[in-house]
This record gives C-alpha cells, structure tokens and sequence, in this order.
C-alpha cells in the first residue's frame, strides 16, 4: 500500500474511497503478467475462447477429445488470455491549465488530483501506470509501474508541476503515440482548448496504433457557462494575446461557440470508441474517475 | 438652402454634448486573465465589436437627434428647380428712401443703401449669363431708368446699381412690388424671384402691400433686412412749408412758415438755416420738446418779379435726409392799387400803400380813377386792391356786377368812407353781394380805444408778425361809422362787436374789407401809429397769386399730378437742389426724389415744383418678425441682411420652395426611435434570456453525457 497521507494529491480520504474501484478497457491491451484486462493473445484463462484445427506442434494435451470422439476431427480449444495492461496517464501542464475562476481548483491541480487517482485505481488493480505530462510536448515520462512504490515518484513529480508553456496537443499525443508500445490505456486529462480537429489528429493516431484513449475534459465553471460579466481586456494565459470582451453581451455566442466545440469533440471521439469525460473543477475528482469506472 | 432662423444654426455645436457626455461617462475596463482567447475569436467578429459598434450607433443617433431638431428650427427651405429650363429670373428691389442712408448695424462704415445695393449687386454679380434680372428702386431714380422688362444684361444692371444716390423720399413699396411681380409674370419663365434690400421702415413697409399681387405666378418673395444703427440724438424734420396766402410782390417781404417737428424722445437743439436766390441767408437756433412741432419763419424780399426758390435745411440732429426743404415762389409784376375817387377822399391811405408812388418800397403803385370810370381803367390796370368810398360804392353801382366778378376771380376790394362823409349813415343803394353798410357817424372827442377783434385770423396773425405784435391795443379812434355788416363778414377791428370798425369777408377767391373810419389822423391814431401800413398792405396782397394755379407743394418721392402739358413736351428744369434737366411726356414726369425747387413747362403753361424731404422717413420704426404684416397672404420670407452669405443658394433654382421642417423633423423622430431601439433594456434581457437557455442546454448535454 502506498504511504498516501504524504502526497498532496493522493490524500488518504480520497485513496479509501477509490479502493475497489476499477478501470476496465474496451479493447485487448497487451500485458506480460496476470491481470484483468483481456490479451488479443490466447492464453489460460478459464473463458473459451474458440476451436481451431489441430496443427502438428500443438501439444497434444490441448486436443479437445470429447470433440474427436464426435465428429473425428482433432480440434484444439483455445482460451482468452486477461493479463495487466499498462496505462499512460497523460497530464497537461500547459498555461491554460492554470485558470481557476468559479472552480475550487486550479484546473492544473484538479488535473493532478485526478492523475493522482487514476494512477491508485491502476495500481491497485493490478495494471501498470506510467504518468507523461506535456504542454507543446512531452515534458516528463515516468517509466510505467506496478507497484505503489513505483508510483511514488510519479505522485511527487505530479506536486513540482508548474503549468507555463503554451499547449500543443496535437503534437504532444503524436509523441506519446510514438514513445508508447503496443496496446495500452492511454488517459489524457487536459482541458483540450485548442481546436477540436487538431486533437483529433493526436487521438485518431493513438487509436490506430492500437490504443485505447480515454480523455478527461476539465474545464472551470467560469468556462462552462460564462459566469463572467462586464467589459474586461482580457489576456490569454497562453498566447498572452489581448481582446476586449463585453462579456455580457458575447455571452450567448461564446456558449453557442462552446457547444459546438464540444459537439465537434464528441463526434470526433465517438469514432475513435474514445472515453470522454467532460467535468468541471467543482465536481469531485472521486465522481470522474467513478463516471470512467462504470463506462467500460 | 436658405435657414429662416439661423440663430439656431449657432446651437449646433450642442450636437457635440453626446460625444463630451459618451467621453466623461464612458465605462471602465478592467483586466482579467482567462484560460484561451479561442471562444472569442471564433465567435462573429461584430458581437466581439457589438457593443463598441452599438454605443457608436446611440452616439450617432443622438447626435443626428440634436443636429435634426436644431436644423428644424433654423427653419431651412431648399428652393428647387421650377422647371421651365431652369431658367432665372430675379427682381431686385432696392430700397432707396430716405431712411436708407442712415448707417447700418451690418457695417457701420456703411449706409443702409450702401448696403442695399451692394447686396444686390452680389446678388446679380451670381447670377449665370443666361439668367434675367431687373433692378426696381422704391423711390423713382430719374437716373436709373425704370424696367419695362428683365434683361441678362448684367452690365447695364450694375451701372443702375451705381447709379443710385441716397434720396430724401419715402418709398413706395406697394408700386415697386408690383412692378416686379409684373416684369416677372412677362417673363420667359412666369415668376421667379424677388429680392428686396430695405430696413422695411413701417412707412413704407407698414403699408397696405397687398395691391401687389402675383397673380398666381410663382413668385418667390425675400426681404433681405437691413439693420439700422440706434440713433442716439433727436431727429428733427421739416413736416411742412407754409405758405401765406397772400401775392408776393417785389420788394416786398414774404414770410413762409416751416414746421419743424420732433420725431424722436430727446429734446432737439437745432439750427435752421435758409438760403434765398438772392443770396439772402438766415440761420435761426431752435428748441424743440420731443415729440412737439415748432413753426420756424423764413422771410424772403424778391427783388423782381419771377420765379425764385429758398432752400431751408435743419442742422444739428441725428438724421439729416429729412432736413431739406426747396421752397419756390412767384413774384409778381409791380402791381397796380387803384383808387375810385379823389386822393383827398382816401386821406394818407395811398402813400401807406404805395409810398413812393413808383413802388420801389412796397412793389405797388397807387392810381386814382373816377368812380364812374373804374371798371374801364381796372380792365387796364389790372389792379391787386380796388379802394373804393361807400359813396362810391353808390356810383359803381352800375358796374356793380364786374366789380363783383374782380373780387370773385381773386382780387380784393377796400371800402372805406371818404374823409368828407357827412355825419349820416348811406342813404343809397349798396350791392348785394358786398353785404355791408355803414351806420350813422360817432363821435368821441376823446376817442375811443379800438380793440383787435376776432384775434384769430390770418389778418391779424399775419400783422402780428409784421409788427412783432406792437401797438394793437394802442389804436384810437375819434370818429367812425360803426358797420352793419352780414354774417359772412369777420369783424377784425372796433370799439366792440356791437360797433365794429373794420372787417373782412372772402367772396371765393378775392377778398372784402370794409372800414367804418378813413385813414387820417382827424378820424383816428392809425396813420401816426404806422400800423395803417401794415393793415393796407395786407389787405392789398391777400389772396393767391394769379400765379397760384402753377405753384405745387409736395413730398419727395410724389409724382406730380395736375400738370397738363396739352399734348405738349413736358420739360423739367432745377432751380435748386437735385440737378435735373429732363423732357418728355406729360404722363412720363418723374418723382422728384431729392427736395429742391423745380420750373416744369408743360406747353405753355409754367409750374413751380416745391419739394420737401419726407418727414416720416426719420421715424425709428421697422417691421419686426419674420413677417410682413402688410403683406397680408403674400408669402414670403424675412431674412437678415448678409451680403457675405452667398447669393448663389438663391439662384440654384426658384420659385419652388421646399419646406425642409417637417422632413426634418420626421428624420429627428426616426433618430429618437432608433436611439430608443438601441438603447432599449428589452433587447439585453432578451440576449440575456436566449443565453440562459442556450447554457442550460449546454449545461444539460453535458449532465447527460454524465449520466451516460
């Protein structure tokens, strides 16, 4: 068990409640060890998987006989094999994640806290979780790991990130597309404001590389419904760009705009059979990982 | 365009007060931070800019609500094309009277006429080549000829313009309307326009306009108003001449009175001078009681028989162009008193008249005649004063018929009783026609004190002006026959009025007097008082001269009527004042604008022309407002004199003026309506209401995609 009442994003209340919570995946994942995730390999599990001809080289044993003594036929019974797979918690630490308006949090912070608890929820279910932040691109890789020991390092990295560059998505999911092998669970927690499209891009080549994305959209409150009112110069957290904004009477058009990022976004990732979780920094970062628990 | 009340074209400016009000209450950003700018790019440019744009839209709104309204009360009115060719044609109406050569409040270097004609003259100077114009004066000019039609002559315009000097006439603003309202309905184009430049003076402008009329033509009428410097001094004019009636005779003086009146509220300190063709001078001071009139006498000796003129002017006041008077008169021959009877019958009365017996002294020789004879020797004579006896009244009684018809055609008939009546009363026959006898003789040894009776005649007015009112009361009589006289007659002379000494009655042109007393010292104190003089010349010169009928007294800027040249050549020749040498037709004769004193010959007959300046030009009283009262239906426009205003706006077309207030007024209310709309709560509330919805539905999407 990891010593949780020292990390400041996996304080132990948060850790008992997400004991017994557990992250299933949709596809076959690639896995060298026992686990509970199905493996495109066959292998010993007690779930059939199909028959296949006898070839010679195959072991005798594995001869369904009953079979044989039916049809003559010699046909070997195949099982599926449910191995540990490994998940890649993707934290963005770009500028934007910084904002906090109506929220409790920072979305940087509510991000970790998230980060925090899907690692726990992986490890404790046996699968591996290595932790990849990334802004314009991947800043940091931490060897995936089994282990709550091995999950110490990441914990701590989490609690020195400090969000400041300008974000890329797109580019940052086309390295961890690259940097990450086989079948694995890929978990994205950003706040995706770049263009739908473009993050698309980043899934779509993580998907046809045989992994399956599951994406956490934080946004602030602020950012949902345009809380905001008044005439401001307002200054990107990124670009550092200016605009003047009467916010009271762009209200309807930002939220109008918003929808339709989002819509885009849905049906962008609906094609990819992505997970998608869009949460705002006041719900409780037991409740996303909970609502990604019983997706799959 | 032309603005009725450009005053509040001043205001205009205010339409500046949104901008200053939009500046000083102009919302305050503050800064924030946000997570992307993304949202707001990608949203329609116009709602980033909406409310810049919007507050811009009010500004303008409002700003177009104050410029609208302020442009609807300066009352603009665009003068459009009339569509006959877009041809012009213009009538300028220059004032001219007299009021116009006080300075104007314009420019105070200026004359109101100078002002006058140089705004006609950049009103004509504006004029393209094509168009027609004329020029009409409210004073006839006899040097600017009158316009029988327009011309594009534009030239020749502009020399009248030059030709036009300040006159001492009051206008006739009635004639010169319509004058150009008829040289405008002959016109290739049917109307037109009407510039009139004046100071719209009440005497002239105050007047019944309405004889003008247009006749249905469109006809566009502007007043240029001039404006008159205030006038800090008293005006003093001449508002009349007065003539005695009596014959002027040479060497013998004749008084004319002139009435000054004192037109303004200060008291008038003014020097009246005159001037005769004899080179005879008077200057006299005079005080005047504002708003009083004062008779101020001018006396002149001509020294031969003729025409001769007096100019009298008033010095020292605040409007000089109704100061001038020409006064013209004629003398007669050395006229001829004719005596029906012996000289000893008359006393000392001959050499009264006529001392000298030559008339060098009194312009009058006497002549003796029988009674009997008188009518033939009068027929030769041709006498002023016949001086007959009761007696010989009996003896004339034959001729009595003739003698009437002497006094009746102007001459004048003195009976008196001869020293060597008898102490009885006439027991003959007197004439019908004289109405009056004598009665019996009284007689005071002592004498008896001869009163003025009936002080209030010219007889007696007249005398107290020759004797500076000395020795009236003083007279005694010794003897006399008191007289039974008709009522007809006045009594000027006696005891009382129930014994009358002498008096007088008119019978049509001549005069009647009769005396009760001879004129020698046995009978009374007259001929050692020297009042016997006076008296006997004053009854030989009453009544008008035979000359009369050809003696014409008028205001400056009248046309002479009466003058008949029998189908003849009319020629007008200046004795003094305004040079004039003119000739034509009788019904031609022009005003005489200017005072002097003109000889008109009209065939063969000779009139003498006596022009005075118009005393209700010094009147300080305009036409106020924007309208003309006078001119009752007569549309037309009052505008305030600017000779750098740009005569061009008027000439871009005419005749067909377009109101622009109401449209201008419609454009301030569609200004206000959309400044409402823009700036309406409805239409935020009604953002904000769509907003909400359109949230919850993002709001519900997402607690959907929660659920799921």
């Amino acid at each position: 068990m990891v010593e949780s009442t020292g990390y400041r994003y996996l304080p132990p209340r948060m850790a008992e409640r997400l004991r017994g919570v557990e992250i299933g995946v949709r596809r076959p994942m690639d896995g060298s060890h026992q686990g509970l995730h199905r493996s495109p390999a066959f292998g010993s599990s007690v779930e059939f998987a199909e028959y296949r001809e006898y070839a010679p080289g195959d072991p005798v044993a594995r001869i369904d006989w009953p079979v044989y003594a039916r049809s003559d036929r010699y046909v070997i019974r195949r099982f599926h094999e449910d191995v540990s797979i490994r998940c890649y918690i993707m934290l963005d630490i770009s500028a934007s994640m910084k904002y906090q308006q109506d929220g409790a949090l920072q979305k940087s912070e509510y991000a970790c806290y998230l980060a925090a608890g899907m690692m726990y929820v992986m490890v404790q279910q046996g699968d591996m979780v290595s932790l990849i932040t990334f802004d314009d691109r991947i800043r940091q890789y931490y060897e995936p790991s089994g282990t709550f020991v091995g999950l110490k390092p990441m914990l701590q990295g989490l609690e020195k990130i400090e969000p400041k560059n300008k974000g890329n998505i797109e580019a940052a999911l086309h390295s961890a597309a690259e940097l990450i092998k086989g079948r694995a669970l890929v978990v994205v927690i950003s706040d995706l404001l770049e263009e739908p499209e473009s993050i698309l891009q980043g899934i779509n080549h993580l998907y046809y590389d045989g992994k399956e994305v599951t994406l956490f959209h934080i946004l602030d409150p602020a950012e949902m419904n345009m809380s905001i009112t008044g005439l401001a110069d307002v200054t990107s957290l990124e670009t550092k760009d200016k605009i003047t904004v009467d916010f009271r009477r762009i209200r309807d058009a930002y939220l109008e705009q918003l929808r339709l990022y989002l819509d885009e976004l849905r049906t962008g990732l609906q094609k990819t059979r992505s997970e998608y979780i869009l949460t705002e920094t006041r719900t409780e970062v037991y409740d996303a990982i909970l609502q990604r628990s019983r997706m799959v | 365009m032309i603005f009725s009340a450009p005053i509040f074209l001043y205001l205009v400016p205010l339409a500046g007060l949104p901008i200053v009000f939009h500046l000083i209450l102009k919302q305050k950003k503050r800064t924030l931070v946000f997570s992307t700018l993304m949202f707001f790019h990608r949203t329609d440019p116009k709602l980033n800019s909406h409310r810049k744009i919007r507050q811009w839209l009010l500004l303008l709104m409002r700003i177009l609500l104050i410029v609208f309204i302020l442009l609807a009360l300066s009352r603009p009115e665009f003068v459009t094309s009339m569509g006959l060719g877009g041809k012009i044609s213009v009538v300028a109406i220059v004032d001219n009277s007299a009021s116009m050569s006080e300075l104007s409040s314009y420019n105070n270097d200026k004359s109101k006429l100078e002002c006058a004609t140089e705004g006609a003259r950049k009103l004509l100077l504006a004029l393209e080549s094509s168009a027609d114009a004329a020029v009409v004066l409210s004073v006839d000019e006899p040097a600017v000829p009158v316009a029988d039609s327009l011309t594009s002559d534009t030239e020749l315009l502009l020399d009248s313009l030059d030709k036009i000097r300040p006159t001492a006439a009051t206008g006739n603003a009635g004639h010169a309307l319509a004058l150009a309202f008829e040289l405008l309905r002959a016109s290739t184009t049917g109307g037109g326009a009407v510039h009139v430049f004046s100071d719209l003076q009440r005497s002239e402008w105050g007047r019944d306009l309405e004889q003008a009329k247009t006749g249905g033509a469109p006809i566009t009428i502007y007043f240029h108003k001039v404006e008159s410097e205030t006038r800090d001094e008293a005006n003093v004019a001449i508002a009349a001449v007065q003539f005695p009636e009596e014959k002027v005779l040479p060497k013998h003086p004749y008084t004319i009175g002139l009435v000054l009146q004192n037109n303004s509220d200060i008291v008038a300190n003014v020097r009246v001078n005159s001037i005769d063709n004899q080179g005879q001078r008077n200057t006299e001071n005079v005080i005047i009681e504002r708003g009083r009139a004062k008779t101020v006498e001018v006396e002149t000796k001509p020294d031969e028989s003729g025409y001769h003129w007096i100019k009298a002017w008033v010095e020292g006041d605040g409007f000089s162009a109704d100061n001038e008077a020409g006064i013209g008169i004629f003398c007669e021959e050395t006229a001829t008193v004719l005596f029906g009877g012996a000289p000893e019958e008359f006393g000392v009365l001959a050499v009264a008249l006529s001392p000298s017996g030559q008339g060098q002294f009194t312009g009058m020789v006497v002549k003796f005649s029988l009674p009997g004879q008188l009518s033939q020797t009068a027929v030769r004579e041709e006498p002023i004063l016949i001086v007959t006896t009761w007696t010989g009244m009996q003896f004339a009684l034959a001729d009595s018929v003739w003698l009437r018809e002497y006094v009746e055609k102007g001459g004048n008939l003195l009976v008196v009783p001869s020293v060597r009546l008898g102490r009885r009363a006439l027991s003959g026959q007197l004439p019908d026609w004289l109405g009056a006898g004598i009665k019996a003789r009284e007689v005071y040894p002592r004498g008896a004190g001869l009163e003025v009776l009936t002080e209030e005649t010219t007889f007696w007015s007249r005398i107290r002006e020759a004797t500076a009112n000395s020795k009236l009361e003083s007279v005694i009589a010794y003897m006399f026959h008191p007289l039974a006289l008709s009522a007809e007659f006045t009594p000027l002379l006696g005891v009382d009025f129930q014994r009358v000494v002498i008096a007088h009655k008119k019978l049509n042109k001549g005069n009647i007097f009769v005396s009760g007393t001879a004129f020698t010292s046995r009978w009374n104190t007259l001929p050692s008082s020297g009042l016997l003089v006076v008296i006997a010349q004053r009854m030989a010169v009453a009544g008008s001269s035979s000359e009369d009928e050809g003696a014409i007294l008028f205001v400056a800027g009248e046309r002479p009527r009466g003058i008949r040249a029998q189908g003849g050549e009319v020629e007008v020749l200046s004795l003094v004042g305004d040079s004039m040498d003119w000739k034509g037709k009788e019904q031609e004769i022009p005003a005489f604008p200017r005072a002097g004193v003109y000889l008109v010959t009209a065939g063969d007959k000779k009139y003498c022309i006596s022009v005075r300046a118009s005393e209700k030009e010094g009147l300080e009283e305009f036409v106020e407002g924007s309208e003309i009262p006078a001119m009752g239906q007569i549309a037309h426009k009052i505008l305030p004199y600017d000779e750098s205003g740009g005569f061009e706006q008027y000439h871009k077309g005419q005749a067909k003026v377009v109101e622009l207030y109401l449209p201008l007024l419609l454009l301030a209310t569609l200004a206000l309506l959309a400044e409402g709309w823009l700036g309406a709560p409805r239409l935020s509330k009604a953002r904000e209401e769509m907003t909400v919805s359109r949230e919850s539905s993002v709001l519900d999407t997402a607690a959907e995609r929660r659920a799921g």
